[in-house]
């Protein structure tokens, strides 16, 4: 990244003769660089565009221009219209927007009906491959207990990761994912055993749960059949989800690498509906995320839910008005016994989730053994673990007085996304885009 | 929680075993009944994910009894967040010889950093930083270095009373740091040195001698006669370590006998032969000498006997030399020069002007070694310079003149020489001196050749010069140095080297005018 102060500089000093502007709902200008530029932002979406051949996204002079805006907002006039090369780039992208919800909302007569059909014979074909693979999968893992557990401490990476790709070929990808997640078990801690007995008698559970799958209530049957690998097209997450529409406050992300993809969970909470919601993207070769959510903002937005007993899975569907950023204390449990209380509701419901949003209201950080130990603790003396890190700017905000904390909670540890301490958001972890 | 004995029935395996329990004991297992009878495998791993789940929806956070007392409320305002952004960056590394001064002004403008970047500040990695931060870290920045032993540092630095001792002082004095005991007896030193000196005495015995070493310098501070009986039994420490710093401080005691010992010494080696210098130099090491700290084998290079010389008048006070010839330190200098070992006698009055901070030697000394440079430079020979050491005495303006001197000699500025010494400069350069800074640099700029084969911008003081008047130049120069620096129009590797150059000078410029406008506002 080049020098962004010097950058800034370079925006100023060509404001006199060029323009930069702003409306309420975009943000453009020119920059010269090796030639001039035109740079233009959605301010609802934060989406860029710029005229430069840079390929990285966003070009430094989106960010120059976005750092300008937030640094010394006074600096940019405001228009009343946006000049045409502006004005077009928006109307464009509006007319996307709008190509891309006609084409989830009404597929055509016809050619639907014929597509069902084939969609219907492929769903046969696979449901048959899952039902192969899983009877394969179950006989490994009553080979496992009959062994002894033991035995895997020898086996090498392969032992999992040909099961793994065994799955991918039967096509129930989700029990791949939990698959290779278990290969990292085995001495990795004292109670290994443990721990890989759980995650096994759930992978026994599921497969249980989905060959009696029309014994169980509808949307329990969406959980399982989206465990085992089962995507939703956007038309059955729009058919059978449930759209909810509120001030959502966009909390954090977490980054995780997973078997070559990039895995980037964002968590939000409703302020009315005091929902939770997850929303996931993928990216692979290190190619960028296609949204751009605003951290430490809220803004008002419809968020399209996948089905299941405990829908956290969302899609941004439309955004309201412009995004403003969190300064209010959040809203959340008092104690950490009231959130545990609300996981263990969650399980009763689907005991494969393995994350929460945790949004904790007034805990202390504690730094235990000189930075080896972390912990939030309530008021009533209840802590919950942090996750292996360091976390002294949250130390440092807090100053061992109390502090609201959103954090994804995996059954063990806490991984903080961000905090609110006097007045102010920060956010934690790796944000990166 | 005690691993259930179904675990164990899985980690051994269901095959060697006759009866396998796969029960978990726990009430799950009446809902684990209604599971489909199955082979035994298959029902203990069914048992085990429903045992699973009950465990975790059962989950108890643990208790936490402690926590630390939260951080004292502020005693001094935040700083604007424009000053927090600039700050940040260069704790990331950007700008970074600009930190001294922005911690400076923000000292200065009685500040302290904001929350966020307490960590950062705190793990500074030169402890010369360590001094600026520890200012501006507020009462939170102090609580927080509890907690990290890496930052452990923070207790070096005492809160300053003004002179007076604090009421925990003894306390510090005898479980403190060593960084710590030594703030205390220096500040002691200043109000009742002798107290300070019988603490000292109290724990010298027992004392490891890494400690003995910092906690006797103390003594530089108020130091007098009544020290010398303490430091001439320090010449016989056990670690020589210890010894050696103990003779610089007995020679500054004029009236010890230690000085008297080097006097006489001196005295026996220049002498005054009717008004002429009479050197006459130590035919033989003394071993009574060893205990004073002369010691015996020279550097490579350097002659025994000559060696022994300068150390010896090195120990006794240039002035001493004044009244014995009646002469001014120039005069004597000059004199000097005629003998053949005078060089050395030169060195040692000059180990002698620093010692003892003789200021009418200093300029005289330094003259002398800048003559000797310019001569070498032609001979080709390198011997030592000591020009170095003792512009370090001079006061500003006398650097100030010395380096202009330089800078304008058009017979001397081409020598990378000159730059070198900007940094013994002020922090803040005269404004007369930097006018003639910006001046002259803009008349070499004009005239660069720049695509000559042999032309090293590295080894063009003029260019090596940019990086230290960027961080010093006074803010009334400001506007004057920021005027476009028109280079000669090419296309070279050395032309591309003075256009980034340039480009960088102006970027910190740029951000310390910045930086005063913030806090300015």
């Amino acid at each position: 990244m080049p020098a962004l102060p010097a950058l800034a500089k370079s925006w100023a000093t060509r404001e006199a003769g060029r323009t930069s502007v702003k409306i309420p709902s975009a943000l453009w200008g020119e920059c010269q660089g090796s030639a001039l530029y035109q740079v233009k932002v959605d301010l609802s979406t934060l989406s860029t565009h710029c005229s430069c051949p840079s390929r990285k996204f966003p070009c430094k002079h989106s960010l120059g221009l976005l750092l300008l805006a937030a640094n010394e907002p006074s600096s940019l006039p405001i228009a009343s219209e946006p000049p045409a090369w502006v004005a077009t780039w928006l109307a464009k992208r509006q007319g996307a927007v709008e190509r891309k919800q006609s084409k989830e909302t009404q597929p055509s007569g016809e050619a639907a009906q014929s597509s069902h059909v084939s969609q219907l014979k492929r769903a046969e074909k696979r449901q048959a491959l899952v039902l192969k693979g899983l009877d394969s999968l179950d006989l490994w893992l009553n080979d496992l207990v009959r062994n002894g557990l033991a035995s895997v401490q020898t086996q090498p990476a392969s032992f999992w990761e040909s099961k793994a790709a065994q799955m991918v070929d039967a096509q129930a990808p989700g029990i791949a994912a939990r698959l290779r997640i278990m290969s990292g078990i085995p001495n990795a801690s004292r109670d290994w055993p443990a721990k890989l007995l759980e995650q096994l008698g759930r992978l026994a559970l599921l497969t249980h749960a989905y060959r009696r799958l029309e014994q169980l209530h509808a949307p329990l049957q969406e959980d399982v059949r989206q465990l085992i690998g089962w995507t939703l097209s956007q038309e059955e997450v729009a058919a059978r989800g449930e759209m909810v529409s509120d001030d959502w406050l966009v909390l954090g992300q977490t980054l995780n690498d997973e078997e070559k993809v990039r895995v980037q969970r964002t968590w939000l909470y409703g302020m009315q509906t005091r929902r939770r919601a997850l929303l996931l993207q993928f990216s692979a070769a290190g190619a960028p995320f296609p949204e751009i959510y605003p951290l430490g903002s809220r803004q008002q937005a419809d968020l399209l839910f996948w089905p299941g007993t405990y829908p956290q899975r969302a899609r941004l569907v439309e955004r309201r008005g412009e995004f403003a950023p969190l300064r209010d204390p959040l809203p959340g449990e008092e104690s950490i016994d009231a959130f545990l209380a609300g996981v263990a509701a969650a399980l009763a419901c689907q005991p494969w989730i393995e994350r929460f949003l945790c949004v904790l209201r007034g805990v202390i950080p504690v730094c235990a053994n000189g930075g080896d130990a972390w912990y939030a603790r309530d008021n009533r003396g209840d802590a919950l673990p942090l996750a292996k890190g360091e976390y002294w700017q949250m130390l440092a905000l807090s100053g061992g007085s109390p502090i609201d904390l959103a954090a994804e909670w995996n059954g063990e540890a806490l991984l903080p996304i961000g905090i609110m301490a006097q007045g102010a958001y920060f956010l934690q972890g790796r944000t990166l885009q | 929680m005690n691993t259930p004995h179904f675990v164990t029935t899985a980690l051994v395996g269901t095959a060697r075993q006759e009866q396998a329990d796969v029960a978990t004991g726990a009430p799950v297992d009446t809902l684990i009944a209604e599971l489909p009878a199955q082979e035994i495998e298959r029902r203990l791993l069914l048992q085990a994910g429903a045992w699973a789940a009950y465990r975790q929806a059962g989950e108890m956070a643990p208790h936490l009894d402690e926590v630390p007392a939260p951080a004292p409320d502020e005693m001094l305002p935040v700083c604007s967040q424009n000053i927090a952004r600039l700050l940040h960056s260069m704790l990331l590394g950007e700008q970074q010889v600009l930190l001294p001064t922005a911690l400076h002004y923000l000292r200065e403008a009685r500040l302290r950093l904001p929350y966020e970047l307490l960590p950062q500040a705190l793990s500074v990695r030169t402890t010369a930083l360590q001094p600026a931060v520890f200012p501006v870290l507020g009462e939170r920045g102090m609580w927080l270095s509890q907690f990290n032993p890496a930052w452990s540092w923070v207790k070096n630095f005492l809160p300053v009373a003004d002179g007076a001792l604090s009421d925990d002082a003894e306390t510090i004095w005898q479980e403190g740091t060593t960084g710590q005991r030594c703030e205390i007896l220096r500040r002691l030193r200043r109000i009742d040195a002798a107290k300070a000196r019988s603490w000292l005495e109290s724990v010298w015995k027992q004392e490891k001698a890494e400690v003995r070493l910092e906690l006797i310098k103390t003594l530089e501070v108020g130091l007098s006669g009544e020290d010398e009986a303490f430091l001439e039994k320090a010449l016989d420490d056990r670690a020589a370590s210890v010894k050696a710093v103990v003779p610089a401080m007995l020679a500054r005691i004029l009236t010890s006998t230690f000085a008297k010992r080097m006097t006489s010494r001196a005295d026996a080696i220049l002498m005054n032969g009717k008004g002429k210098l009479k050197l006459k130099l130590p035919a033989a090491f003394d071993k009574t000498w060893l205990r004073d700290g002369i010691v015996e084998k020279p550097h490579s290079g350097v002659g025994e006997r000559a060696w022994w010389m300068m150390q010896i008048i090195g120990s006794v006070p240039p002035s001493h030399w004044e009244e014995q010839f009646g002469l001014a330190p120039a005069a004597l200098i000059a004199m000097a020069e005629a003998d053949k070992f005078g060089a050395s006698l030169i060195e040692g009055w000059s180990r002698a002007a620093q010692l003892f901070d003789a200021q009418p030697w200093i300029e005289p000394l330094w003259d002398w070694w800048q003559k000797q440079s310019q001569k070498k430079k032609s001979s080709g020979t390198t011997t030592s310079d000591m020009r170095d050491e003792l512009i370090k005495h001079m006061p500003a303006q006398l650097v100030e003149n010395k380096v202009q001197h330089m800078m304008l000699d058009t017979s001397l500025s081409d020598s990378a020489d000159w730059e070198s010494f900007l940094t013994d400069l002020p922090v803040h350069w005269s404004s007369e001196f930097s006018e003639s800074y910006l001046q002259t640099l803009r008349q070499h700029v004009a005239a660069l050749t720049l695509n000559k084969k042999n032309y090293y911008p590295y080894s063009d003081p003029w260019f090596n010069s940019l990086e230290t008047a960027a961080t010093r130049l006074p803010p009334a120069c400001f506007t004057a140095a920021l005027a476009t620096w028109p280079l000669p129009e090419e296309d070279s590797w050395q032309h591309q080297q003075w256009h980034e150059q340039l480009q960088a000078f102006t970027n910190t410029l740029r951000i310390r005018q910045r930086l005063l406008e913030e806090f300015n506002k």
